[in-house]
């Protein structure tokens, strides 16, 4: 059963900005603010486990700070090799100033 | 504990020992020089049941490091006589760490006629017969046959028809990510041993494997980061990424720096230059569809020019400045379109695009063909893949076709064709071309430093000499332009050692010294270090005036004495 968890304050991740999120349980995120919507996926790249919120936004995509795979934010595809795997995405809500993830 | 696979051709065994613990911090090509060292006489016949290849990845292998993955192929050179490393990227280096093996060695001599093929995988190691129809075939074909569509887990390593006629120019192909052969350890004539032990491919799989865990898991991490960052924001790396390595073309072949081998040497730069350069094969390709590529998963320069026919089929993959101009300027050709045709032959018969280049160069000094004539030069290809008179002599190197026309004006040092970075002037290539073990192999140390003093340039070249030995034993690429700094932080890091940069040098400056010590017990003295007179009697014009390699002979033999 998904469970909102508290992740970030909507202050904390600027338009057009990325957070790498460590939860318990070795679940990692990428947090990202698409023009005022937040998105959430898995946070390691599915290539070689690269921090993928430590990457570039650039539009919908996100750019892994390792070896340049590519996914789309709103929906976890792959949008551009190394990588083969989309990534998993999480429901996001805000809640006040805070930024809630839902996850297992 | 990493594995050494021993294969007996001879016997047909295979067997699986655990890494003497010696061999902990080497990799790449310090450990396929140092296991040549150890293992070979070096008086063997190269070909014969003595000799052994060798290949290994490097110390960063498997790991998320960007061009990590590169493998070394290591032998008693067929075409030099000498300790011969060849690296090469593609997808072989990353799944042979993740399997855990340390180095792979093959040796003895066939019992039969049979083509065999090394299958490597999770369960282990084992020699199969070649399934029919593979011998006598390209690369092309065989990599496709051998992977079966399995790009995931599946790397290929084989040779072509030039391996397995033992030719000296013959290579041994790895396929890149997209399953095609671009990829070649190709100096030095490797592909003729594999060719002699009738070894037609390495299959390697690595399903079910994980990439391979730092002892300092975060600190890695930490620095792959920080190292692709630093390699995208490198200008060189953008100049890479959008015109690959022909880039440089325009660079080399002007009138104040003419470097660009023209004409079997005799000429610096090329009328026809801006036709097969980069920049014009980064226009042509939005015409036809041409990209640009990485040759192995995980590497951001993606240098790899993919290249297009007029109709916009696939022609050839890693269309690179030496091949461009080995092929091109030094046969005065400009059609583009027939370089890469060439490019494409090479690949698929299984050749050393430099070696090559230089072959067909002599022969057409010799009046075999007339210099521009491409179709004579694609002929020439025919005649190699079927096996005629006059394609066993081009297909075993520039000094085979030089001797059998008569030619003393031989642009090859060690054995070993010149490479596309002229050394009069770029003074230190002919010192790195002299003094390496490797023979004249620019990748043994580049350096393009002009106006000089002459102690600068022997400085230069020793040094990039050392750096490179390092690059080239933890497996990256040099086209990354790793520090000594980057790669002990990695070392240290993935190993939990702490080693520093003087360590990172000391294991190039050992390499080195291996292979010079197996070279003098090969017989190699004072004379296996000169140049080709040419380079010091034949001026080339720059717009500077003429140049000839001038520097002395007293200075270049001073180079191991401060390594």
């Amino acid at each position: 059963m998904a469970e909102f968890k508290t992740v970030a304050k909507v202050s904390e991740v600027e338009p057009g900005q990325l957070k790498h999120i460590e939860l318990d349980g070795d679940t990692q995120i990428c947090l990202a603010n698409v023009g005022g919507t937040f998105y959430a996926i898995g946070g390691e790249c599915t290539h070689m486990g690269g921090p993928l919120g430590e990457g570039e936004l650039d539009g919908t995509t996100v750019a892994c700070p390792w070896h340049s795979g590519e996914f789309d934010v709103t929906t976890g595809e792959v949008k551009g090799p190394p990588p083969e795997e989309p990534e998993p995405t999480y429901e996001v809500r805000v809640e006040g100033d805070d930024v809630q993830v839902a996850v297992e | 504990m990493p594995k050494l696979i021993r294969v007996d051709l001879g016997k047909l065994s295979v067997s699986t020992e655990s890494a003497p613990d010696e061999y902990r911090l080497l990799g790449g090509r310090a450990l396929t020089s140092r296991i040549v060292l150890r293992e070979v006489d070096p008086t063997c016949d190269p070909l014969g049941p003595g000799a052994k290849l060798v290949f290994a990845p490097g110390l960063l292998g498997g790991t998320a490091a960007t061009t990590s993955g590169r493998t070394s192929f290591g032998a008693r050179s067929p075409l030099m006589g000498g300790c011969k490393e060849a690296n090469v990227g593609g997808t072989l280096g990353h799944r042979l760490s993740k399997l855990d093996i340390k180095a792979v060695v093959i040796e003895g001599a066939p019992p039969d006629e049979t083509w065999r093929i090394l299958r490597i995988d999770g369960d282990g190691a084992r020699l199969e017969p070649a399934p029919a129809g593979l011998a006598g075939r390209g690369t092309y074909y065989t990599v496709e046959r051998l992977l079966d569509g399995d790009l995931r887990s599946t790397s290929i390593a084989c040779i072509g028809p030039a391996g397995e006629q033992q030719l000296g120019a013959a290579s041994i192909a790895v396929n890149d990510p997209e399953g095609r052969p671009t990829r070649h350890a190709a100096r030095g004539g490797l592909g003729a041993l594999m060719g002699a032990q009738r070894l037609k491919a390495i299959v390697v799989n690595d399903a079910g494997t994980k990439y391979v865990e730092a002892a300092d898991r975060d600190g890695y991490r930490a620095l792959v980061t920080g190292f692709s960052k630093t390699t995208l924001e490198d200008p060189r790396t953008k100049n890479m990424s959008t015109y690959g390595t022909a880039g440089v073309m325009g660079f080399v072949n002007r009138d104040k720096v003419a470097s660009l081998p023209t004409r079997n040497h005799h000429l610096g730069t090329f009328a026809g230059g801006e036709k097969i350069s980069g920049q014009t094969i980064e226009a042509q390709a939005a015409e036809r569809g041409g990209k640009m590529l990485p040759c192995m998963a995980g590497c951001i320069i993606k240098c790899a020019i993919l290249y297009n026919d007029a109709k916009g089929d696939h022609l050839t993959t890693a269309l690179e400045f030496e091949t461009l101009t080995l092929l091109g300027a030094n046969l005065e050709i400009d059609e583009l379109d027939a370089v890469a045709r060439m490019d494409r032959l090479c690949d698929d018969l299984g050749l050393d695009t430099i070696e090559t280049g230089n072959a067909f160069g002599v022969a057409m000094e010799a009046g075999v063909a007339a210099f521009g004539d491409w179709q004579a030069a694609l002929g020439f290809f025919d005649e190699i893949g079927n096996g005629t008179e006059l394609g066993r002599l081009l297909g075993s190197g520039t000094i085979a076709v030089a001797a059998h026309y008569g030619i003393d004006r031989v642009p090859a040092v060690k054995g070993m064709g010149l490479p596309a970075w002229e050394p009069r002037t770029l003074k230190a290539m002919g010192i790195t071309y002299a003094t390496s073990p490797q023979g004249a192999d620019h990748t043994a140390g580049l350096v393009t430093a002009r106006g000089v003093t002459d102690e600068t340039y022997l400085k230069a070249s020793r040094q990039e000499q050392v750096l490179q030995a390092a690059v080239d034993s933890v497996g990256l690429c040099q086209f990354s332009n790793p520090a000594a700094e980057d790669m002990a932080r990695f070392v240290s890091a993935q190993h939990g050692v702490d080693w520093s940069p003087d360590d990172v040098l000391a294991l190039g400056r050992r390499c080195l010294l291996d292979e010079r010590d197996f070279n003098r017990a090969a017989g190699f003295g004072r004379d296996a270090d000169e140049l080709p007179a040419f380079l010091r009697s034949e001026a080339i014009e720059t717009a500077e005036g003429p140049a000839v390699f001038d520097l002395p002979d007293e200075l270049i033999d001073t180079f191991w004495d401060e390594l």
